[in-house]
């Protein structure tokens, strides 16, 4: 089988620039070593504001399993961005399905509760933004710290893993507002925690699309490399 | 016995892949010539002879750029065409978009229309430019090269092309009074 001209040439340059790398660890152990920050920061911040109804609230049946598919949620994309992020390792479309699922699930839930109001001080569009702005500043940290872990792989679904990281950061939050957030109301639910869950999927994928991708071409050897 | 895809064969690539993150250039030779002929099998598949050793050379390189992505005791096979597969279709859409680029920055003003110059007047500008800004307009325009592959037809370097290029437009669109 005849090999391309340039091969000698390059495999003596590449061969001249290979040094000892870290290698990167299996994505479960990242995983479970990037998940243990935001639960912790979550954990903290949930503590310190928890709703006053809690302890009612977890006698509900559809309330925990609410929160519990929502967690597994967040954990499985979570999983799946680290897949992504690692060349061989891409899942098949069965993982992210069954992360949807899950969440739909989680909706699901909601909607088999009783609901309750709104408060009766405040619009729905000025209490519902109070909890936007919380979802938002409780995921951003994890996000950002996802996406740069993601980084570090080589994805070749990069829209994939960017869309996966936001959803995994933003799903985490809203398990965090459920306990936090007094408000049950469907809508202000569905509007306030979990549709930014969806926006934040939509455009941190479209920030992979640009972003995750440009490992495959660049100039030369990487200067990224790290010494092991 | 023709070795391909024998178990053997797979295990070493495995252990040359392990010894390369370790920062072992004789096994890195070997795997890279080991797996040359099968890249080389798998690149003429999807890309056109003209662009073959570049794509060829984006792959190596993104592979050793991500090499610390490797999990040596998974098969090496898989990662390196998921790597390939992916290398490739990202050089095609970025060559893709390069010509696109060129063509929205000239051909409207270079466009033969009521409005536009005739054919004479194109035929005019062409024969004052230099043998080399003509060159560059046939090979990039005529005949819709990328720049590594109008370099390589021209003998110089892809960024001097481009160069070469932009100035042969330049020049064009004087020429045409655009």
């Amino acid at each position: 089988m005849e090999i391309p001209r340039n091969h000698r040439g390059l495999v003596e340059r590449l061969a001249a620039d290979v040094r000892p790398v870290s290698r990167l660890r299996s994505p479960t152990a990242r995983m479970l070593a990037w998940m243990a920050f935001p639960a912790a920061l979550l954990t903290g911040a949930a503590v310190a504001h928890l709703r006053a109804d809690l302890a009612d609230r977890l006698r509900a049946p559809t309330f925990v399993l609410e929160v519990g598919l929502l967690a597994a949620g967040a954990g499985i994309s979570t999983w799946l961005a680290f897949r992504a992020a690692a060349p061989d390792r891409r899942s098949a479309g069965g993982g992210f399905w069954l992360a949807v699922g899950l969440v739909v699930a989680a909706v699901a839930a909601l909607l088999s509760e009783p609901g309750g109001s709104l408060p009766a001080s405040g619009g729905f569009a000025t209490v519902g933004a109070g909890c936007l702005e919380k979802t938002v500043a409780l995921a951003a940290l994890p996000w950002v710290m996802l996406v740069l872990a993601l980084r570090r792989g080589a994805p070749v679904v990069p829209a994939m893993g960017g869309a996966l990281a936001g959803a995994a950061a933003f799903l985490l939050a809203n398990v965090a507002m459920r306990v936090v957030c007094p408000i049950d109301a469907h809508l202000h639910v569905l509007t306030w925690h979990l549709l930014p869950a969806g926006v934040a999927a939509v455009l941190s994928g479209a920030l992979g699309a640009t972003w995750f991708g440009r490992w495959a071409l660049s100039a030369g050897p990487s200067r990224r490399q790290r010494p092991g | 016995m023709d070795e391909r895809d024998t178990p053997e064969r797979a295990l070493r690539r495995m252990q040359w892949m392990e010894q390369v993150q370790r920062g072992d250039d004789d096994a890195y030779r070997a795997l890279l010539d080991d797996i040359a002929p099968s890249l080389a099998a798998f690149l003429r598949s999807r890309a056109p002879a003209a662009d073959l050793e570049d794509v060829y050379q984006e792959v190596l390189l993104a592979v050793h750029r991500v090499r610390h992505t490797y999990d040596p005791r998974r098969p090496f096979e898989p990662w390196l065409f998921a790597i390939a597969r992916f290398v490739a279709v990202s050089y095609f859409r970025r060559q893709t978009r390069v010509r696109r680029e060129v063509l929205v920055d000239v051909a409207p003003e270079v466009a033969v229309g009521d409005d536009g110059p005739g054919r004479h007047q194109i035929a005019e500008a062409l024969r004052g430019l230099s043998p080399t800004e003509r060159e560059a307009i046939r090979l990039l325009q005529v005949e819709g090269l990328s720049f590594e592959q109008a370099a390589a037809r021209m003998g110089t370097t892809p960024g001097a092309a481009k160069v070469r290029g932009h100035r042969a437009y330049k020049a064009f669109r004087r020429l045409l009074g655009a």
